[in-house]
């Protein structure tokens, strides 16, 4: 039983820390100690019942080491003030006043990509209907809107570059080259796509573009007509 | 906050107490265990041996095992139930010399039984 009891600790700790690691994309709506929790218990209780040779005491060892560890983790997160941001972890501002911040985006294994889609799920179509948004502890997304940012968003944005790279699908929906888009962002200040950051475009033609390392610019393209 | 540093304590002090008390157990039982092995083997090896001797033996072991299923996998009883079986076999046909290595063996399982759930680092990983 003790070496169960070890055992059930040090699976835990191990599964704990991948957790940890793997950042805010692997967790949806769990703090990392209950996905790990929720990942380990069922084999502890069906391993023991399903397969008669391992005694069902090992089972309910496992199963009450796992009690008491998160006892002690919901404990250390409400009595020790320093505790909370190594077991739970801290929120991520992944977008300020500045714009996208991308270091923030990778240290949670998260692209632009997957802040789009989050902010499309709460509701923004365009990156800058918000003034901040950031990724809770437990991995839901929560955003800051502008005062205006109904208004800002009347056509769905689509990605013309991402992280140095052109998405030719979207280019070409929009009826224009990709040398009509260099010249663009030449003019605003940008001397190549691959320091493009992030650039989307709506139907209407109003573009936002984000330097890596830099704050973020909007302006628009006045095309004569709306595209979609 | 009280409740769950009390809970803490309430399954930190059943969880030490009961590998305590699984770990004397089994510890002690197969002590005793081998211990019978020991005189059975001496005894076998002398050519003294008879199925009542080896009889005392096979109680000892009826009576303990039911309990120390609750503790260890059933595989490693069930091997150490088989080898006994044949042991005991062999004595009832005076066949001390087939007899023996079963004791042996017996005897080694009473060492690496115990060992292979003793709270060591080589059995944590």
């Amino acid at each position: 039983m003790g070496l169960i009891f070890i055992r059930a600790i040090v699976v835990f700790v191990a599964l704990f820390l991948t957790m940890r690691l793997m950042g805010k994309r692997q967790i949806g709506e769990m703090q990392p100690y209950e996905l790990v929790i929720t990942l380990i218990i069922a084999d502890l209780a069906c391993i023991p019942m399903a397969d008669n040779s391992i005694p069902l005491t090992y089972g309910l060892v496992a199963i009450a080491t796992v009690y008491l560890l998160h006892q002690i983790v919901c404990l250390l997160d409400l009595c020790v003030s320093g505790a909370k941001p190594v077991l739970s972890g801290k929120p991520s501002i992944v977008i300020n006043k500045n714009g996208i911040d991308a270091t923030q985006l990778k240290k949670n294994s998260l692209d632009i990509t997957d802040l789009i889609e989050s902010m499309r799920g709460a509701g923004y179509f365009s990156l800058d209907s918000v003034d901040y948004a950031l990724y809770e502890s437990n991995g839901t997304f929560s955003a800051l809107p502008k005062p205006d940012y109904e208004s800002k968003q009347n056509s769905l944005p689509v990605i013309l570059i991402n992280e140095g790279k052109y998405h030719l699908k979207n280019v070409a929906l929009t009826h224009r080259s990709t040398d009509y888009y260099n010249a663009i962002l030449r003019d605003h200040g940008f001397k190549s796509p691959h320091q493009v950051l992030i650039m989307t475009v709506d139907g209407n033609g109003k573009v936002y573009a984000q330097q890596r390392g830099k704050r973020y610019q909007t302006f628009n393209l006045n095309w004569e007509k709306k595209i979609w | 906050m009280v409740k769950t540093a009390i809970s803490i304590f309430i399954s930190l002090g059943l969880i030490l107490i009961v590998s305590y008390f699984e770990i004397a157990y089994v510890n002690s039982t197969f002590s005793d265990f081998r211990e019978l092995l020991t005189v059975l083997y001496l005894k076998v090896q002398s050519g003294k041996a008879t199925y009542e001797d080896g009889y005392a033996t096979l109680t000892f072991w009826e009576d303990k095992k039911d309990v120390l299923h609750v503790w260890l996998p059933h595989t490693s009883i069930n091997n150490v139930e088989n080898e006994l079986s044949e042991a005991m076999g062999y004595l009832r046909q005076e066949n001390c010399e087939d007899a023996l290595p079963k004791i042996e063996i017996l005897i080694n399982l009473t060492h690496s039984i115990p060992e292979s759930y003793a709270i060591k680092i080589k059995n944590v990983f």
